[in-house]
């Protein structure tokens, strides 16, 4: 339910780079989202379906890379992609990890014309 | 077609925001806690009882988020300097605050004449880890009935929790609540996070967690 105003914030940003860039139509945009964040897709596609109405990006295909968890173990540095919830490390077994990746939110790039 | 390199954040928007609320915060000298829980953990009990032990000597404003009704702002009203309501049913995002909310709570509070900003989030395990405030703290309050479960289905929020508050302690030997294995999950992430185990009932351990807090207020 809270996809509403990050359509916004991304939808601001697409104009944005593309007024920069002096750009007629947006074509694709593409979105890195990590599997940590609350964030759905289908919602921020729903939103962004009307919203986007009217502007640069209207009708602009939204594609989606989702990033796995990435965690890195405190006691060894080893880095791994954990198997469910066990966040245990696959090397030494340590249950300290810090969380390096799953909680991206950004747009990577776009196709424009 | 040709492909323009963006890798912007999302997020920048909230973030900014937060960061200006941080000022806006530091140049009153007042601190601020965002106090995250699930509906029904007892966060504004929790407030509630905070409130009784800080005051009068520390003058604190209390933000609620709610989706809609007052009830939570109305329970407070008597208990603090200062409340600030604000209903997220009327806003683009109604699961959690954002930091343009708080902004605009901000405006409406007596900054000056406070010590300690006390936001209320909406109840929700989820989405109000994704949104920096311009808080100093980040508390998050899980309750024994809720199992003991919780920081493995909802790691973020736990993960960025600066203190950990165990609700309704008194409940444990009616639940399934093994205090040592939530603590255990917690630290997988966060491991040097504090705990307090209380319950708003009775009243238990809340002295611990105002030593704590009070600590925290130092130099605000």
């Amino acid at each position: 339910m809270h996809e509403y105003g990050i359509t916004e914030s991304l939808l601001n940003i697409v104009e944005q780079k593309a007024a920069e860039a002096g750009v007629e139509r947006v074509a694709v945009i593409r979105i890195v989202v990590g599997v940590l964040t609350g964030f759905a897709p289908d919602s921020i596609e729903f939103y962004f379906g009307s919203m986007s109405q009217n502007t640069v990006a209207e009708g602009a295909t939204l594609e989606f890379e989702e990033l796995q968890v990435q965690l890195r173990c405190r006691a060894c540095s080893t880095v791994f992609t954990p198997r469910a919830r066990d966040w245990t490390c696959p090397d030494c077994g340590s249950s300290e990890v810090d969380i390096e990746g799953g909680r991206e939110l950004y747009i990577k790039e776009m196709e424009v014309s | 077609m040709r492909k323009i390199e963006v890798v912007q954040n999302i997020l920048d928007a909230n973030n900014a925001t937060a960061e200006s609320n941080r000022a806006t915060l530091d140049n009153h000298n007042c601190a601020a806690i965002n106090v995250m829980a699930a509906p029904g953990a007892g966060k504004t009990s929790f407030i509630l009882r905070t409130l009784d032990l800080l005051r009068p000597d520390i003058k604190v404003g209390v933000i609620e988020g709610d989706v809609a009704s007052t009830v939570d702002a109305e329970k407070v009203q008597n208990a603090a300097d200062a409340v600030v309501q604000i209903n997220t049913r009327y806003m683009p995002e109604s699961c959690a605050l954002v930091a343009d909310m708080v902004d605009a709570a901000l405006k409406k509070l007596p900054l000056d004449q406070l010590d300690l900003i006390i936001i209320e989030n909406v109840g929700n395990l989820i989405c109000p880890s994704e949104f920096n405030l311009g808080e100093d703290r980040k508390i998050v309050i899980a309750s024994t009935p809720e199992g003991d479960d919780k920081p493995l289905k909802y790691p973020m929020i736990f993960t960025d929790a600066d203190a950990i508050i165990i609700n309704k302690i008194d409940l444990v030997p009616y639940v399934d609540f093994d205090i040592e294995a939530f603590k255990s999950s917690v630290r997988t992430t966060n491991p040097t996070v504090p705990f307090f185990e209380v319950s708003c009932k009775t009243g238990t351990g809340m002295a611990e967690w105002i030593q704590w807090l009070r600590k925290q207020l130092q130099g605000k």
